[in-house]
């Protein structure tokens, strides 16, 4: 107990640090904002322009579209707030050695090496993605109760495990084959396809998308909760089932490329 | 003559270093793949309902998607603010200012490296999967089809030149993702790389077709398609040039005043 105690004092201090750094660089925190913004609205354009010429694909309306879409852009944007370390893995600290120092601190280096990078432009997606949820869910008329509002709350926090396990399986890759970079921008195209409606895909991506690289849990399913769309109903309710199990898988990757790493006496 | 030397020097080495590391750059090929996937799915579901969109069939707009990804990757994104970035976090910019030849020049000589092997390699596998996979259709005539080669190179140009200018802004901010982000999703709306820019409202789509992003994909790929034609095809490709030229003489300003700065605090 006095662990987890400590453990959540060192992360509160390093968040603290990590984001008095950002907002030091305040041109820098408003760009990235604005940025991520446009991103999400850049698919919502696409999305309006499309559904001008058509009122329905697959049966979802633009709305139910836009509802998964925001979920999306919403987890994605914690992930990328909380987690963005993952990335750094790869390049600067396998590369350039600087995972040595943390194998020396008395941390689980898994944690600090997390704790140690806060990402704020991912604020830009969280709020952005939460904000396209809201006007979806309120032209759909879904009824809001503390039981939707907290499967969300739940669902994103599912979400936003289901991309840094993923993310961290792939960065550990980089303990065996040190350059993963151009790997981030294949990860972030598979994760696109979780932004839409699984039906618009052949079975065998489905499956994928499910059991695999289970991008659907992040959106798609938890919308067709939200929405008690037949056949989609219940399944989200797994979210956080899924989120679970990637976790470990990914910490097990980590942990054996951790082993690898240092057996290599580097 | 012995500058032309330098600067095939610097365009062969980068396409070395690229090659050197061919696995990840495959995987990075198999990125645009998906996200081409992505659109094609979702096109294939909305023309489940409709025979045309914006008085396309499918198979055009399968071939718009396709050749819009394959020139979207070709003109690279990122390449070169990522690298003006870099330099100057690692301090290696100074490095350029006592070299015997122009900078500007050099970079976009680097570019036209990455360029080449992107587009031979990525290139290649996204239009063969559009061939082989997908229905892609070839250009719509033999005039389409020769107009097209100088668009994508103008497409590439206009690109290098933007580039370049958005990464001089690094020497004005510590860290340009935001600045870049933010140019990339203009150009990824306005470049007609998202959606084909006529599916716009009119008169959006006019202004869109005169700003410098639409050179970058649209004019091309709407050229294969036939959808740009005859003369207007030689107007949209002489607007690139001018975009091209224009975006380089603004970099070469830039540049120009950087250097001053750099030179008058000591670099």
């Amino acid at each position: 107990m006095r662990t987890l105690r400590r453990y959540a004092r060192l992360y509160a201090a390093f968040f603290a640090q990590s984001v008095k750094a950002k907002l030091e660089y305040r041109l820098d925190f408003a760009l990235g904002i604005a940025a991520t913004f446009l991103t999400q609205a850049a698919g919502l354009v696409f999305l309006g322009v499309v559904f001008s010429k058509v009122p329905h694909i697959h049966g979802w309306s633009l709305y139910e579209v836009a509802l998964i879409y925001g979920i999306a852009g919403a987890a994605r944007g914690l992930t990328e707030f909380l987690f963005d370390n993952v990335w750094w893995l790869s390049w600067v600290y396998v590369r350039e050695g600087r995972f040595d120092h943390l194998l020396h601190r008395p941390v689980d280096p898994l944690f600090h090496f997390i704790a140690d990078r806060v990402e704020t432009h991912g604020l830009g997606n969280l709020v952005t993605g939460l904000a396209v949820v809201a006007v979806a869910w309120s032209h759909l008329g879904i009824p809001v109760t503390a039981g939707r509002l907290a499967f969300l709350a739940v669902a994103l926090a599912s979400g936003a495990c289901i991309h840094f396990a993923i993310n961290l399986a792939a960065a550990s890759l980089s303990f065996w084959l040190v350059d993963m970079r151009h790997l981030i921008g294949t990860l972030d195209s598979f994760s696109a396809l979780g932004r839409y409606p699984l039906v618009i895909y052949p079975q065998g991506l489905q499956f994928f998308l499910t059991w695999i690289l289970p991008y659907g849990f992040v959106a798609f399913f938890p919308a067709g909760f939200l929405l008690d769309r037949p056949g989609f109903a219940t399944i989200g309710l797994f979210a956080p089932v899924v989120a679970a199990a990637a976790l470990l898988a990914a910490a097990a990757v980590f942990r054996r490329g951790l082993a690898a790493y240092e057996s290599t006496g580097s | 003559m012995k500058r032309l030397g330098l600067y095939v020097a610097c365009v062969s080495n980068i396409a070395k270093v690229m090659l050197a590391y061919r696995g990840a750059f495959l995987l990075g090929g198999l990125g645009s793949i998906v996200s081409m996937l992505v659109l094609v799915f979702f096109w294939r579901a909305v023309y489940a309902g409709v025979p045309t969109v914006g008085g396309m069939d499918l198979g055009e707009m399968i071939t718009y998607v396709v050749v819009a990804q394959f020139t979207t990757n070709l003109v690279g994104y990122f390449f070169v603010e990522g690298t003006i970035s870099s330099k100057i976090r690692e301090g290696t910019i100074a490095v350029e200012l006592v070299q015997p030849f122009d900078y500007q020049t050099k970079q976009f000589a680097e570019t036209i490296g990455f360029v080449t092997v992107r587009g031979a390699i990525h290139g290649a596998l996204i239009l063969a999967v559009g061939f082989l996979f997908l229905g892609v259709r070839p250009p719509a005539s033999p005039a389409a089809a020769l107009l097209f080669v100088p668009s994508v190179l103008l497409a590439v140009a206009v690109e290098a030149s933007l580039g370049f200018c958005v990464g001089m802004t690094a020497f004005y901010t510590t860290n340009i993702f935001g600045v870049v982000t933010t140019r990339r999703m203009v150009c990824d709306l306005l470049s007609g790389a998202v959606v084909p820019l006529h599916l716009f409202p009119p008169p959006l789509y006019a202004a869109a077709r005169l700003l410098p992003f639409s050179a970058l994909v649209y004019v091309p790929t709407s050229i294969w398609l036939g959808r740009i034609a005859g003369a207007e095809a030689l107007a949209a490709i002489g607007l690139q040039a001018f975009w091209a030229a224009a975006a380089w003489a603004a970099g070469a300003l830039v540049w120009r005043r950087v250097v001053r700065r750099l030179e008058v605090h000591g670099g």
